[in-house]
């Protein structure tokens, strides 16, 4: 299995690189105001506005340092939601030292034994050179509150419609 | 302790207020004692002779009731006789009638007796039941006596009552039994008498003694006494006795008594009046007042009737309580065999004695407050006048022992505090113009403040006129010493000037002729100086040259700047391409593995692209660093050469300054050789000067060897001046007039 790494404040995570549509470089980004802190804003995404997530401050309320390899994950919603149309909806994760993708076979990945209520979205735990790689679920990352927030439903219905 | 004036002040003050109560309070107590005494004398007296003539009153009462009683019975007994003569004959039936008699010796209870007849009434039991003999009851109805017919039995005499007009008299009851002889064989007194033919008196013994019985004998026609009748008074006078008796009363509890002295009343209470009368009865009974009771008794017949007795007694109404005190007066009145007596508590008598009393301890203790009060006021009192006559004289003798220990500056400030504390010292300085108003301590205080204030200003003026002769003594000896040094130095100098100027004299020769060489010396300096100046020429063209130079090299330093700048660029822009092959390396390992199998090599191609990608960043990393550190080396080399120029520019100022410098020194030398020429005349003119010079002063030094003797003698006088004053000082400082 092929896993795109990154990292939170000092430690490794990773997604698997099927979920993922693309990489890019970091763009300017429209502010939400009063959105939650960790919503870094939306931008275009080929056509599409696509709302950005920033992964070090959800996780440790620290914003991502403006890096090189600080980029942007794009994820399609149809991988986290079945019931969602491919290629309509996506969603940006901001994060640091996204330079990497490593190989890993699936038995290498252990639950980690921890379910922390307020991140469910952290996976398995696989040790690696140098250190240990948590995996990110990314179908937990995005709560009920979340979803509401970044991706309205009365707007799908319409856009639906 | 000493004892001091004012303490005597308040001893003799509070004496003389406490002297005279504490006498009054020993007269008091004096005469409360005696008073005391004499009152319960009196009182005693008093209660006594009241007693007594109770007593008495009481006895002369039971005489008159006695020689009434006797009167009447008398006369009672004359009715009697006389109604029996009148009432017929008295005679003895040989008929016999049965009497049932109420006997104490015989079991017999019935007796057969031959009918007594008195006139036409026969004497039976029958006929005289309750039906008395209508001759008594006429003897009764005129006399107010009872009368009772006794039937003689037998020859011995004994008799038995037939007929009686007496109520509820139990020995005088029809069929009542009268033996002659009593229980111990002795004949009766009264059957004796009555057999006689008398008649017979009788006080009863047995009721309370005043029934007083008259027998009488009965005789029949032959003279045969066959009988008697007994005759006695009703209990008229007897009651009257008592209640006249029982009404008296002695003050609250006071009473009277009668005991019996005979029979079976011996010893016992006849009457009594008291509040308790239940309890005086039964305080008969206790041992001790049995006895007292026989003493009373036994003392009474001894001294005789009609004799007052007093006696102080302790009387106990019951035999476990604490007895009374009691006086009673008390005699005999034979007739009956009584002691009447009358007696009171003397403790009712106590509270008098103890009000009189209790009036002389409220005046005692009044005494004692009052004298409290009054020596707490005269403490008070001697306290305050005592400080007034005191307190400045105390005051006084402090000042005058600082006087005396010549501390005057310490007794003027005492004054002063006195004058703020003691009102009397106060009013000394108020009134001071009016001395004819001040009292004794006032004028003491005025006296010593002005003698203070005369000695301190005496002594401030000797201590001041001493400080100044010392001042000036030390003054006159300092100049003189000061004088002497003078000329000492004077002399010095003079010595030292003529050896300078001998010396002077000599120096001017070698002076010339170290002249001439430094002429010689100046010359070739002027030529010394041009060649410098020359060589200082050639070194000022050099310095411009390398001034020059160096702003070319800081030219070029700042184009090797821009160079670096560029390059900068260059590799920023590598760097990005490194950034974005990266990128697509990413998504590209990315899509290839969304292809599954089909992406494998592609991903291989991927991974290949990323490390290129890695090894360009790595070394456009390198050429930054080196770019960064090139370009810190190129500053510091600017910074280097701009401080080089000016130091370079710096020296060719000096350079030159020092060139002109030269040239005013060639020009110096030049002038110096005529004025040489001149010194060198000068000095040869010195030299015979100097040598003038040392002679005169070689006079002065003598001179001054003089004066200086002199001022020695000077000084000697002012020391001892100094040594005299110095006395008076240490005398005077005794006195201290200031802090």
């Amino acid at each position: 299995m092929l896993v795109l790494t990154f990292r939170i404040a000092e430690y490794s995570y990773a997604l698997k690189a099927m979920l993922v549509a693309e990489v890019v470089p970091p763009a300017i980004y429209k502010e939400l105001p009063r959105s939650p802190e960790y919503v870094k804003g939306i931008f275009n995404y080929r056509g599409t506005i696509t709302p950005v997530v920033d992964l070090s401050m959800l996780a440790t309320d620290a914003p991502c340092k403006s890096m090189m390899s600080t980029r942007v994950i794009i994820l399609d919603l149809a991988d986290l939601d079945s019931s969602e149309p491919r290629g309509e909806k996506f969603l940006g994760l901001l994060a640091e030292n996204i330079t990497e993708t490593i190989s890993i076979v699936d038995s290498d990945f252990e639950s980690s034994g921890l379910e922390i209520p307020d991140a469910p979205w952290l996976g398995k735990v696989a040790r690696v050179d140098g250190g240990m790689l948590q995996l990110i679920e990314p179908g937990k990352l995005l709560s009920d509150e979340l979803r509401m927030v970044l991706f309205p439903k009365e707007d799908m219905v319409q856009v639906d419609g | 302790m000493r004892f001091s004036l004012r303490r005597k002040i308040m001893t003799i003050a509070c004496g003389a207020a406490i002297v005279p109560i504490v006498v009054m309070l020993v007269l008091t107590s004096v005469l409360e004692t005696r008073l005391a005494d004499s009152v319960a004398t009196e009182i005693r007296a008093l209660i006594k002779s009241h007693i007594s003539q109770v007593t008495s009153d009481l006895y002369e009462q039971c005489q008159s009731a006695n020689e009434l009683l006797t009167l009447e019975t008398e006369r009672a007994l004359m009715v009697f006789n006389t109604l029996f003569e009148d009432g017929g004959e008295i005679r003895v039936l040989e008929k016999e009638s049965v009497w049932t008699t109420i006997n104490s010796r015989s079991d017999k209870a019935t007796l057969g007796l031959p009918i007594l007849m008195i006139g036409n009434y026969s004497m039976t039991s029958a006929k005289r039941k309750n039906n008395p003999l209508p001759l008594l009851a006429e003897a009764f109805s005129i006399s107010g006596a009872y009368g009772t017919i006794y039937q003689r039995v037998n020859i011995e005499g004994d008799m038995v009552v037939v007929d009686s007009t007496t109520v509820g008299n139990e020995k005088m009851a029809p069929g009542v039994m009268f033996y002659s002889l009593d229980n111990k064989g002795q004949r009766n007194s009264v059957i004796d008498g009555v057999l006689a033919g008398g008649t017979v008196y009788e006080h009863e013994d047995g009721d309370d003694g005043i029934r007083y019985v008259a027998f009488h004998p009965l005789r029949d026609g032959s003279g045969l006494i066959v009988g008697m009748f007994a005759v006695y008074m009703q209990d008229d006078i007897s009651e009257n006795l008592h209640d006249s008796i029982l009404k008296t009363s002695i003050n609250k509890s006071g009473f009277v008594w009668v005991l019996g002295t005979k029979g079976v009343n011996r010893g016992k209470y006849i009457m009594s009046r008291s509040n308790n009368l239940k309890a005086e009865k039964a305080s008969q009974v206790t041992d001790a007042n049995k006895d007292l009771i026989f003493q009373i008794i036994v003392k009474a017949i001894r001294v005789g009737e009609g004799k007052l007795i007093s006696k102080e007694y302790e009387w106990k109404l019951a035999p476990d309580e604490a007895g009374r005190m009691k006086l009673s007066v008390y005699t005999y009145f034979e007739p009956w065999g009584w002691v009447i007596g009358s007696g009171v508590y003397l403790d009712e008598y106590n509270g008098v004695k103890a009000r009189l009393t209790g009036t002389m301890a409220e005046l005692g203790k009044w005494l004692g407050l009052a004298g409290f009060v009054l020596f707490v006021i005269t403490l008070i009192v001697s306290f305050y006048v005592s400080g007034l006559i005191a307190n400045p004289i105390s005051h006084m003798v402090g000042i005058a022992k600082m006087i005396a220990s010549g501390n005057i500056f310490d007794a003027k400030k005492s004054i002063k505090m006195v004058e703020k504390v003691c009102p009397n010292a106060r009013k000394a300085v108020r009134n001071v113009h009016k001395q004819e108003n001040l009292d004794e301590t006032g004028l003491l205080f005025l006296s010593v403040r002005d003698m203070v204030d005369s000695l301190s200003s005496l002594i401030g003026q000797v201590q001041r006129s001493g400080i100044q002769v010392t001042t000036s003594s030390t003054e006159i000896a300092a100049s003189a010493h000061q004088l002497g040094a003078t000329v000492g130095q004077q002399a010095a100098a003079t010595n030292q000037i003529s050896a300078t100027s001998s010396e002077i004299s000599a120096n001017s020769g070698e002076l010339a002729v170290t002249m001439g060489v430094v002429n010689d010396s100046a010359s070739s300096m002027a030529s010394l100086a041009q060649d410098g100046q020359d060589g200082l020429k050639t070194m000022i063209r050099i310095m411009e040259e390398l001034s020059d130079s160096t702003s070319s090299i800081t030219d070029k330093l700042s184009c090797i700047n821009d160079k670096a700048n560029s390059i900068e660029g260059i590799v920023s822009t590598i760097t990005k391409v490194a950034d974005r092959t990266n990128l697509l390396s990413l998504n590209a390992a990315i899509e290839a593995e969304k292809a599954g199998k089909f992406g494998q090599g592609f991903s291989v191609v991927a991974g290949e692209i990323r490390r290129l990608a890695d090894q360009t960043s790595v070394a456009a990393l390198e050429i930054e660093n080196m770019i960064g550190n090139m370009r810190v080396a190129v500053d510091s080399g600017v910074v280097e050469m701009d401080s080089f120029a000016s130091d370079v520019r710096h020296g060719a100022d000096k350079a030159s300054k020092l060139g002109k410098k030269l040239d005013g020194i060639m020009r110096g030398v030049r002038d110096l050789n005529p004025r040489i020429e001149q010194v060198n005349d000068g000095m040869s003119a010195q030299a015979q000067g100097a040598e003038q010079i040392s002679d005169a002063m070689v006079q002065l030094s003598d001179t001054a060897t003089h004066t200086s003797e002199a001022l020695g003698e000077f000084n000697r006088a002012a020391t001892q001046l100094n040594e005299a004053v110095q006395g008076l000082r240490s005398e005077v400082t005794r006195f201290k007039v200031s802090e």
